[in-house]
């Protein structure tokens, strides 16, 4: 039987954010986010490391781990800047449908995962989620740059 | 520092323990722990003799080498012992063990100590290579002893808060 650790280093956590990638985000984020959903998203990202801390840690060990689930680090800003959008085959109406999604609150809509795929190909999906919004920015900003040529 | 005088020397018997078999939960044995064994920094140096007038020669040094913490338990049968843990984990398909220790206990401030797998930034698990239990031999009237020995790549050094209960780093 396994008892709570009395001593545990909640700032030593691993967060692995590969355990939500783009292709996951939809089906995720555009559902409730129930606590067995939010549960399963935490111990992907960081697998058994918080198994022996105490059921009194759980608030804590969310907010360390769920931020980081969803927020880019060096290593995910880095990679996004290696990458160019491609952006002649995005159409006006994407654009607009992109808009329309994120003035009614939907956290992923679909249509960011067209505009990702056709920005940087089939293999974006499985980047992290952490890396879709800086993504989706270079692409907006590449339009800006076009629509001034 | 000054040439005269005495500075003050360190009784390091109120050293405090812990080791974590999964780097994030970590169990206090300070009450278990009769011994830490000298643990040695090493570097390997290289020299070479060149000709004409030089009368000496050139010293180049090498990478940090793995070092070894060995740590000597009271034995004891309980589940959660500190000799139960280490030969558990000893057996287990990942024989890896944290170790981390005050020399001046849970002081404020103190410096601390622990295993470290990227050069001393975070905490890391080391493997563990031995563990003896000691000879049993009924002409000693000592307490029967557990020893293990964790191999780790470099040690982390860091500092506890300023009224520590346990030896995470300072926040």
């Amino acid at each position: 039987m396994t008892t709570p650790a009395e001593i545990y280093d909640i700032e030593a956590i691993r967060v692995d954010r590969s355990a939500l990638s783009i292709r996951e985000a939809a089906s995720v984020l555009n559902n409730e986010l129930t606590a067995p959903v939010v549960a399963r998203l935490v111990r992907k990202a960081i697998g058994d490391q918080a198994d022996r801390f105490p059921l009194r840690s759980l608030k804590a060990v969310y907010e360390r781990v769920l931020p980081q689930i969803f927020e880019p680090d060096e290593a995910v800003r880095s990679r996004v800047a290696g990458l160019m959008p491609a952006v002649s085959g995005i159409t006006l109406g994407e654009y607009h449908e992109f808009l329309d999604a994120s003035e009614r609150k939907i956290a992923f809509p679909p249509v960011a995962a067209t505009l990702l795929v056709k920005a940087y190909g089939e293999d974006i999906l499985g980047e992290p989620y952490a890396a879709a919004a800086l993504l989706l920015r270079k692409i907006f900003d590449a339009v800006g740059d076009e629509g001034n040529e | 520092m000054s040439h005269s005088g005495v500075i003050a020397g360190l009784y390091a018997g109120n050293f405090a323990v812990e080791i974590s078999t999964d780097n994030t939960a970590w169990t206090a044995v300070s009450n278990a722990n009769v011994k830490i064994d000298d643990v040695e920094l090493n570097r390997p140096s290289g020299e070479a003799f060149v000709g004409g007038s030089s009368d000496y020669a050139t010293i180049t040094v090498g990478k940090r080498e793995p070092l070894e913490i060995t740590l000597t338990f009271l034995y004891n049968e309980d589940t959660n012992s500190a000799a139960n843990t280490i030969f558990d984990q000893f057996q287990s398909a990942s024989p890896r063990l944290g170790v981390r220790w005050s020399p001046r206990g849970l002081v404020g401030s103190a410096r601390a100590y622990g295993t470290s797998n990227d050069g001393g930034t975070t905490f890391g698990l080391g493997v563990i290579t031995n563990v003896t239990l000691s000879t049993l031999d009924p002409s000693d009237a000592e307490p029967y002893v557990a020893m293990v020995t964790v191999r780790t790549p470099s040690l982390r050094r860091y500092t506890l808060g300023s009224s520590p209960t346990n030896l995470n780093p300072a926040p």
